[in-house]
């Protein structure tokens, strides 16, 4: 039983930090009304950022690593927005031409860590070392730390999006894009910028879960799937949904790893994801996604 | 409607019209073109015999053509994709799934029932059928991108689904090897002479051809086209999407599996590495290459991305990374591809020199002034 | 104030307008009539910056606009009050009027606005927090009209504002612009065909086909037999 209460925790936190990952691509396709395919590889790079930082130069200096590498994702998402999506915009046939755009990115991005750090697995050391113990439970300080960590990014994320300007404008952007034109809201700015939010909470879930799981070069695209599966579980355009999926899952997984083992993880997510589009075709939250 | 200010429109999942009500290129009840000599036809026919004559010229390179039966292996593939693609507007990511399956059964049929090989083609292009037209039952009432995230996730789970299949015999993560070879009477195909293989090669994509052709430029195949390219309009001809879409994805399925069928036996070995996502961006570049939409480009693609990356084989590593920079390139710069790029010229040529004094089409369309019959021309060739 | 010189726009190889040009002084209320689908939605999204025109000059105050996107113009003072509202659904009424002040210029009159925008429409205030979506049709009017208001606009082209209201309701929002224009505001509107603004308004142009078909002072449209009878209603 105990056991089962930390497998709880330990999947409710990464729950959060799924929560994240999601929202970042929830973002980035009902602002910016693009699928990004490359988000996996945003992952790997920042875990791999994280990696070279915490490794190679801060001595484990995670304070460090995020002011660092989190700065560094934001303006790659917006670079990546300037130099490829923008220019596709204009054509008629824009979603198709970003998805293969960005899938020819991941593809580039994923090899450029191949090439860089090599194929072997890497590990990233946990933030903090040891545990405590909570009323006959024990917890590791670094579950700890992203969740408090996560927690904050999300409730400042929240609060970013719904009193703010900007994060009005990007609610705008998404809700009715005509009318936020016609409001005086520079479009292609709100596009650039959500994407570097994007980009920078996709990178933050990677910092995050890469002490828990094994950096590869193409170890990003689970995630990518993880949060297409929760996204489109919650409901595409719900953020609420998002939320609730994300716990869902994540406690799902740890629970389906602890009983069943690792390899069922990844069938499952699945498994619950079409068992939710049965009951619900729309997600558990979402607005209508047929046609006619 | 296209706005003429940059920027998207909120995406309600309808199948953007370009350019709003624009008659589509050719009508179910028109004159069937399918039989004429044009661009497609010609450019389909001299591949042909190009690939027909060509061992004659290569004598003894084994090698060489190892690498055109595998060009037109995933020629084949990569047109088959394009029907959903460029023609019907269908964000089919799973195509390598129905590939997949059909290597797989044929393997298993012959591997572990013991049946002959030849069968395995058959039952390779029927259960790629089948599992196309499954996936596409849900995937087809829903708006773009859940086609493409369905398809997508039906492709990511294939891959375990196959390593935790060993039960059934699947061959697990290592897959099935060896795969026996076809035989005819009592000869034994076999990885030293190339012929035989070339040949039936060159016969499945034929085959793969001539459907994807007459998909596309039959009676039936225009149907979809005006799907895609005016729903309303199409609509009130009574054409029903869905049933035409199960349709072409079926067809799309039969002749992907039918290829992946005969790569196993062809390859001698299946496993879940064929669903590897390097396969899949060699796809990718293919078609974009050759031209989406523009038949029978991606079948172009396939040999150049074949023969290019064999080129390339000394770079190991590196290849993948330039084949990534190519994709994000072709799709920033070229996106007609090849066939784009030729059309575009030819385009050109004939506004300068084709003058029709009876205000013919170049095609002779029909009475329609020169401009008209141009714009029109455009319009079909695509 | 704004000038409009032989501006076509296309959509896409569809040609909308055709070498249109019209003025509006300063402080004017100029109306456009013309049958529906003749291009009046095109040419005012084309004024506002929400569509490129393929040849043509507009000026305002002096400066050549065509072209430019929308944010700018709405810094500039040029606002489109559009036919299909185009109101953000999930965000409150009171959400959907603080982003009609985004642009810089309008943020430092952003209270003043919006009390003024309350007096003119007292139901707003009862629907504060309501979210747009669930507001009726001539709510909904009401909000699209003062979002417009909140940018301080001093140029407002508005879009049949009058579309599918019941006829009380129709004279209020009539009444409001009205109002908008004896406070100074230069304001161009299309209407389909409605007798009680053509009588307020300072000059009138009718677009036919994309084409401007008639353009002239209210008297003089109301000598006009033709204009009168088809698109004025007037017997």
């Amino acid at each position: 039983m105990r056991e089962f209460i930390e497998v709880l925790i330990t999947g409710f936190t990464i729950g959060i930090v799924y929560y994240l990952v999601a929202v970042g691509f929830t973002l980035c396709y009902g602002v910016g009304r693009v699928l990004n395919y490359s988000y996996g590889s945003f992952f790997t790079w920042g875990a791999y950022l994280a990696w070279v930082i915490a490794v190679g130069y801060a001595q484990l200096n995670y304070f460090l690593v995020f002011i660092v590498v989190l700065p560094i994702m934001f303006l790659f998402g917006v670079a990546v927005d300037q130099v490829l999506i923008r220019p596709l915009r204009n054509r008629p046939e824009f979603d198709f031409s970003v998805l293969l755009a960005t899938l020819g990115l991941a593809v580039f991005l994923d090899n450029l860590v191949l090439v860089i750090f090599g194929p072997r697995t890497k590990s990233l050391p946990a933030f903090l070392e040891g545990s405590i113990t909570v009323g006959g439970f024990t917890i590791s300080w670094q579950l700890v730390a992203m969740f408090i960590f996560a927690l904050v990014v999300a409730v400042a994320l929240a609060l970013f999006m719904a009193k703010t300007r900007t994060g009005m404008s990007m609610r705008a952007v998404a809700q009715d894009p005509m009318g936020a034109r016609i409001v005086g809201i520079p479009l292609y700015r709100v596009f650039a910028i959500t994407f570097g939010i994007s980009t920078m909470l996709c990178g933050a879930g990677g910092i995050l879960l890469a002490p828990r799981f094994f950096m590869t070069p193409l170890g990003g695209w689970t995630f990518l799937v993880k949060a297409l599966i929760i996204v489109i579980a919650g409901g595409l355009g719900s953020l609420r949904g998002t939320l609730y999926a994300s716990f869902l899952l994540g406690i799902l997984e740890a629970i389906v790893g602890w009983q069943l083992g690792l390899l069922w993880v990844m069938p499952f997510w699945f498994i619950v994801l079409f068992a939710i589009l049965l009951v619900r075709p729309a997600g558990l939250f979402g607005a209508i996604g047929r046609k006619g | 409607m296209s706005d003429q200010m940059t920027g998207p429109d909120l995406r309600t999942g309808e199948t953007s019209s370009k350019g709003g009500a624009r008659r589509p290129a050719q009508l179910p009840g028109d004159r069937p073109k399918a039989l004429r000599l044009n661009r497609q036809t010609g450019t389909m026919i001299g591949l042909f015999v190009v690939l027909a004559l060509l061992p004659l010229a290569l004598g003894d390179s084994n090698y060489t053509m190892r690498l055109l039966v595998i060009s037109m292996i995933w020629g084949g593939v990569a047109i088959a994709w394009d029907l959903l693609l460029g023609y019907a507007g269908i964000f089919n990511l799973g195509q390598i799934g129905f590939f997949a399956i059909g290597a797989y059964t044929s393997a298993m049929m012959s591997e572990n029932l013991g049946i002959n090989p030849w069968w395995g083609l058959a039952a390779g292009a029927v259960t790629g059928a089948i599992v196309a037209v499954l996936l596409g039952l849900p995937s087809l009432r829903l708006a773009g991108i859940y086609i493409a995230l369905l398809t997508l996730a039906f492709y990511e789970v294939l891959a375990p689904l196959l390593t935790v299949g060993q039960a059934i015999g699947t061959g697990g993560k290592r897959g099935i090897s060896p795969v026996t070879p076809y035989s005819i009477g009592g000869y034994e195909f076999s990885g030293g002479q190339q012929i035989p293989w070339y040949y039936l090669a060159l016969g499945l994509f034929l085959v793969c051809l001539i459907v994807g052709y007459f998909a596309i430029n039959s009676r039936f195949g225009t149907s979809f086209i005006a799907l895609h390219d005016s729903e309303s309009f199409a609509q009130s001809l009574g054409i029903s999407r869905y049933k035409v879409s199960l349709l072409i994805v079926g067809l799309s399925g039969l002749l992907t599996g039918m290829m992946g069928a005969f790569y196993a036996h062809y390859t001698g070995v299946v496993s879940p590495r064929v669903l590897g996502l390097e396969v899949f961006i060699y796809l990718v570049i293919m078609v974009l290459l050759g031209g989406i939409g523009k038949f029978p480009g991606p079948a172009i693609g396939a040999f150049i991305i074949i023969f290019v990356s064999d080129w390339l084989r000394s770079f190991d590593r590196w290849r993948l990374l330039i084949f990534g920079a190519l994709v994000v390139i072709i799709v920033m710069l070229a996106p007609q591809g090849i066939m784009g790029a030729v059309d575009s010229v030819r385009d050109a040529v004939r506004r300068r020199f084709v003058q029709t004094p009876l205000g013919d089409g170049p095609d002779g369309d029909g009475p329609e002034g020169p401009a008209a019959g141009e714009a029109q021309a455009k319009e079909t060739e695509s | 104030m704004l000038e409009v010189e032989g501006v076509s726009t296309f959509y896409g190889e569809y040609q909308a307008i055709h070498d249109v040009s019209l003025r509006v002084e300063s402080g004017q209320l100029v109306s456009i009539f013309g049958p529906n689908g003749h291009g009046k939605s095109t040419l005012l999204k084309t004024i506002c910056g929400l569509m490129k025109p393929a040849s043509g000059v507009i000026r305002f105050e002096g400066r050549e606009i065509q072209g430019l996107p929308s944010h700018k113009l709405v810094e500039m003072g040029v606002v489109l009050i559009s036919e299909e509202r185009h109101l953000f659904p999930e965000m409150t009424v009171m959400e959907n009027l603080r982003l009609g002040a985004y642009a810089k210029s309008a943020r430092k009159k952003e209270a003043e606005n919006l009390e003024l925008v309350l007096t003119m429409f007292p139901k707003l205030k009862d629907f504060e927090k309501k979210a747009a979506l669930t507001l009726s049709g001539g709510e909904a009017r009401m909000l699209a009209i003062g979002r417009g208001l909140m940018s301080d606009a001093r140029f407002l082209a508005i879009d049949e504002p009058s579309f599918g209201l019941a006829p009380i309701l129709r004279t209020q929002v009539f009444e409001q612009i009205v109002a908008l224009r004896d406070r100074g505001l230069s304001i161009l509107l299309v209407e389909q065909t409605t007798g009680d603004i053509a009588e307020q308004s300072d000059y009138i142009y009718l677009l036919e086909d994309g084409r401007i078909a008639f353009s002239g002072s209210k008297d003089e449209a109301l000598h006009d037999d033709v204009v009168r009878k088809v698109f004025l209603g007037i017997t």
